[in-house]
C-alpha cells in the first residue's frame, strides 16, 4: 500500500512537473512566433513604404527605383498627413520619416500613426537618394520606416 | 521448521528482485523525461529566433548605401557624381574640387560625414573600402571581425576597381 501511493506521488509530481514545463515551453514558442510576425510587418511596411509611387522619382513614365522625388516629397508631405486614414491600410501604425544626410540636412515627417497603448518602435532605415528636379542633382537620404508594436 | 528455513530465503529473494524491477522501472521513467526534457530544450528552447527583419536590413543597407552613394552629387565639386570622382581618384586623382581637395580626399572627407550620420548613429559597424586593382584598399574605413553581409560594387574604368561595404 505504501509502495503504490509513493509510487502515485512520484508519476503525478513528474505529471505535474511535466505540465509545468510545456506551458513555459509553449510560452516561449508563441512569444517568439508573436516577434517573428511584428518583424514580418515592420520589413513589409519598410517595403510598401520605399515604393509609394506617390514619392518614387519618375522620367517619361520610367520608374527610378530607391529614388524620391523632393518636388514629390514636399507635396505628399502635407497629403499624407491631412489623410492619413486613407493610408493606414496600407501603412498600419508606424512613423515614415525622409532625412537628407548629404550634402544639407533636411527632414520631412510623411506618416505617422501612433496606436493607443505601444511597447517598442521597430525602425528600418533605407538609404535612399532625393532628386533634387530644379537643380538636376542628387542628394543622399535615408527613408526611415518605425512600425510601433 | 525445515520447510520454513528452506522457504524464507527464496522469498526474500523474489521480493527484493521485484523491488529492484520497480526501481529500475522509475530509473527508466526518469531518463525517458530527463530525455524529453532536453530535447525540449535543445529545439525549442535554445531555437535562435528568425531575425527576418535584420537579415533584410542588413542587406538592403549594404546594397542601397553603396548604391545611392555612388549616384549622389557632391556638393563642391562641380557638381560631379561619387562615381565619377571613384573613377577619378582610382586612375589619375587630377580632379581638384571647389575646395581645393583632390578626388581621392573629397571621398575621405564626404563618406566620414555619410557614415558618421547613418551607421555610427545607429550603431552598426561596418567595414567600408575601395579597392584598386590588386593593391590594398585606397580608401578604407571600419573593420569586420568575421562573419558580414556584402554590398559591392565594381567602377568601369581604365582600372578595375571595386567599392566594398560590409555590415558585421
Amino acid at each position: 500500500m505504501g509502495e503504490t501511493i509513493a509510487i502515485l506521488f512520484i508519476f503525478f509530481l513528474l505529471l505535474v512537473f511535466g505540465m509545468m514545463f510545456y506551458i513555459k515551453v509553449l510560452g516561449i514558442s508563441l512569444a517568439s512566433q508573436k516577434e517573428e510576425s511584428i518583424q514580418i510587418r515592420a520589413v513589409d511596411i519598410a517595403e510598401r513604404a520605399s515604393f509609394l509611387s506617390e514619392l518614387q522619382c519618375s522620367e517619361e513614365n520610367i520608374i527610378s527605383e530607391d529614388c524620391i522625388d523632393i518636388l514629390k516629397l514636399d507635396a505628399a508631405n502635407q497629403i499624407m498627413q491631412d489623410n492619413n486614414e486613407d493610408y493606414y491600410d496600407m501603412l498600419g501604425f508606424s512613423d515614415i520619416t525622409v532625412k537628407e544626410i548629404y550634402p544639407s540636412s533636411n527632414s520631412w515627417g510623411l506618416y505617422n500613426r501612433v496606436p493607443a497603448s505601444w511597447k517598442d518602435k521597430i525602425p528600418t532605415h533605407i538609404p535612399i537618394l532625393l532628386y533634387n528636379a530644379t537643380e538636376q542633382k542628387y542628394a543622399f537620404g535615408i527613408l526611415t520606416v518605425a512600425v510601433y508594436t | 521448521m525445515k520447510i520454513r528455513d528452506f522457504q524464507a530465503p527464496f522469498f526474500a529473494k523474489a521480493r527484493n528482485r521485484k523491488s529492484q524491477m520497480e526501481i529500475m522501472g522509475l530509473a527508466v521513467i526518469v531518463i525517458l523525461v530527463a530525455l524529453a526534457i532536453l530535447f525540449t530544450i535543445r529545439f525549442v528552447i535554445l531555437q535562435e529566433p528568425a531575425e527576418y527583419k535584420k537579415g533584410y536590413t542588413q542587406q538592403q543597407l549594404a546594397i542601397n548605401m553603396v548604391n545611392t552613394l555612388l549616384e549622389t552629387t557632391t556638393a563642391s565639386c562641380s557638381d560631379l557624381l561619387f562615381k565619377e570622382l571613384f573613377k577619378d581618384c582610382a586612375e589619375t586623382n587630377i580632379i581638384i574640387c571647389d575646395n581645393g581637395m583632390d578626388s581621392c580626399s573629397y571621398i575621405r572627407e564626404s563618406i566620414d560625414t555619410i557614415f558618421m550620420d547613418t551607421l555610427e548613429t545607429w550603431d552598426i559597424d561596418y567595414e567600408f573600402n575601395f579597392v584598386v586593382g590588386t593593391n590594398p584598399p585606397l580608401i578604407s574605413k571600419g573593420s569586420c571581425p568575421d562573419e558580414r553581409i556584402p554590398g559591392s560594387f565594381s567602377i568601369p574604368g581604365a582600372i578595375a576597381s571595386t567599392i566594398n561595404l560590409y555590415i558585421c
